[in-house]
């Protein structure tokens, strides 16, 4: 089971990117054998908006999880990602974490409490990067840590200077991360597909 | 005078945030208000704009109060159709798409309406209120058959 989690600020594009990322790996599926992906929605608060979106476009959502991933896994998300292994045995889990979550805490309590390793791809909202940057640093900069994959977003709403300066800004944060533009409401590229699919 | 209409008011903020299952979470310096009811007999299109109107008219609010919008989020879904409103300041946008449900052969009873406002620096009961007005202006929405 390869394990994702999808970080990344309030209204991003988070739930736009996974259902794009979803559908892809399930397309993949090769031969008779398909590919089966589980999806675990963290949201703020008991009421959820995402899990419908995703329910609407025809997933199964299961609503095991109650309570707040975002600093430390809890129990029920434990038992609940241990209940998706053993029961569904998915070939991936994709898990979105909520806007003000710490993507790389989460990475850090699933090994340290189930020895499973994840990947965290964070996404950036190029729109609304200079606005929240100072005001929110500690919680942007954060979202940031351990990041592999960063998708700068909405890049369809934003000028090609800024968005090079999004790009440095973030070149500056996170060294290492492999950075891409991306637009979440369009058809992404198959080799960024390719390269969240194969690491 | 003053006191006792504080007192009614209170009361009845109170009712209707069980009528419209209002939750207030707090966490890493936002506040996220959400809550969810199911109309039925009104018509799809008009609660659409209504919340459409009320996105964008909290936003301009919040961002003159010196708040921050998270991200104000909604799904409606019927029968037929479903959307999902969404601002996460300037713009509302809507993306509809038919209904799962529809395509599944299942039969969905009325409108079934959640909304989720995550602000930073705003009061919670002021953002409270805020919701509460939405849903009463759904809900005073004249219905199908009277119109
Ligand atoms: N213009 C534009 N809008 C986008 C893009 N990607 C996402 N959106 C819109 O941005 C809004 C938020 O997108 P979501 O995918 O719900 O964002 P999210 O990160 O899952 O939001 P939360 O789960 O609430 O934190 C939606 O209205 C999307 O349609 C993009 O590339 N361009
Ligand atoms: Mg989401």
């Amino acid at each position: 089971m390869k394990i994702l989690i999808l970080g990344g600020f309030l209204g991003s594009g988070k739930t736009s990117v996974l259902l794009q990322l979803a559908q892809y790996l399930v397309q993949q599926s090769s031969g008779s054998s398909q590919t089966r992906v589980a999806i675990i929605e963290n949201e703020i608060g008991q009421i959820g908006i995402d899990d419908k979106v995703l329910r609407g476009n025809g997933y199964e959502v299961r609503e095991i999880f109650s309570g707040c991933v975002c600093c430390s896994l809890n129990s029920d998300l434990i038992s609940g990602i241990q209940e998706i292994k053993s029961t569904v045995d998915p070939d991936w889990l994709i898990i979105e974490a909520t806007g003000v979550a710490f993507p790389d805490k989460i990475a850090e309590s699933l090994f340290t409490n189930l020895g499973l390793a994840a990947r965290v791809v964070t996404i950036v909202d190029a729109s609304r990067w200079q606005r929240i940057r100072i005001p929110l640093a500690n919680l942007i900069e954060g979202q940031l840590n351990d990041a592999e994959l960063i998708l700068i977003n909405k890049t369809d709403l934003v000028a090609d200077l800024e968005l090079m300066a999004v790009e440095a800004d973030l070149r500056n944060l996170n060294s290492d991360a492999v950075i891409y533009q991306i637009s979440g409401i369009k058809p992404m590229d198959e080799g960024l597909l390719k390269e969240i699919q194969h690491g | 005078m003053a006191e006792n209409r504080i007192k009614i008011r209170k009361s009845t903020q109170l009712s209707k945030r069980k009528d419209y299952q209002i939750e207030t979470t707090l966490h890493q310096g936002a506040v996220a208000i959400a809550g969810e009811t199911v109309f039925t007999g009104k018509p799809f299109n008009p609660l659409q704009t209504i919340i459409q109107e009320e996105f964008a008219a909290i936003s301009r609010w919040i961002v003159a109060s010196g708040g921050i919008v998270g991200h104000l989020k909604s799904f409606l879904s019927a029968a037929e159709q479903q959307v999902m409103i969404s601002s996460t300041g300037e713009q509302v946008t809507c993306r509809t798409s038919p209904s799962a449900l529809f395509s599944q052969g299942k039969r969905s009873e009325g409108i079934q309406i959640s909304i989720a406002l995550i602000v930073f620096n705003i009061p919670q009961m002021d953002l409270e209120e805020r919701l509460i007005d939405i849903f009463d202006r759904l809900n005073q929405e004249e219905s199908e058959e009277s119109q």
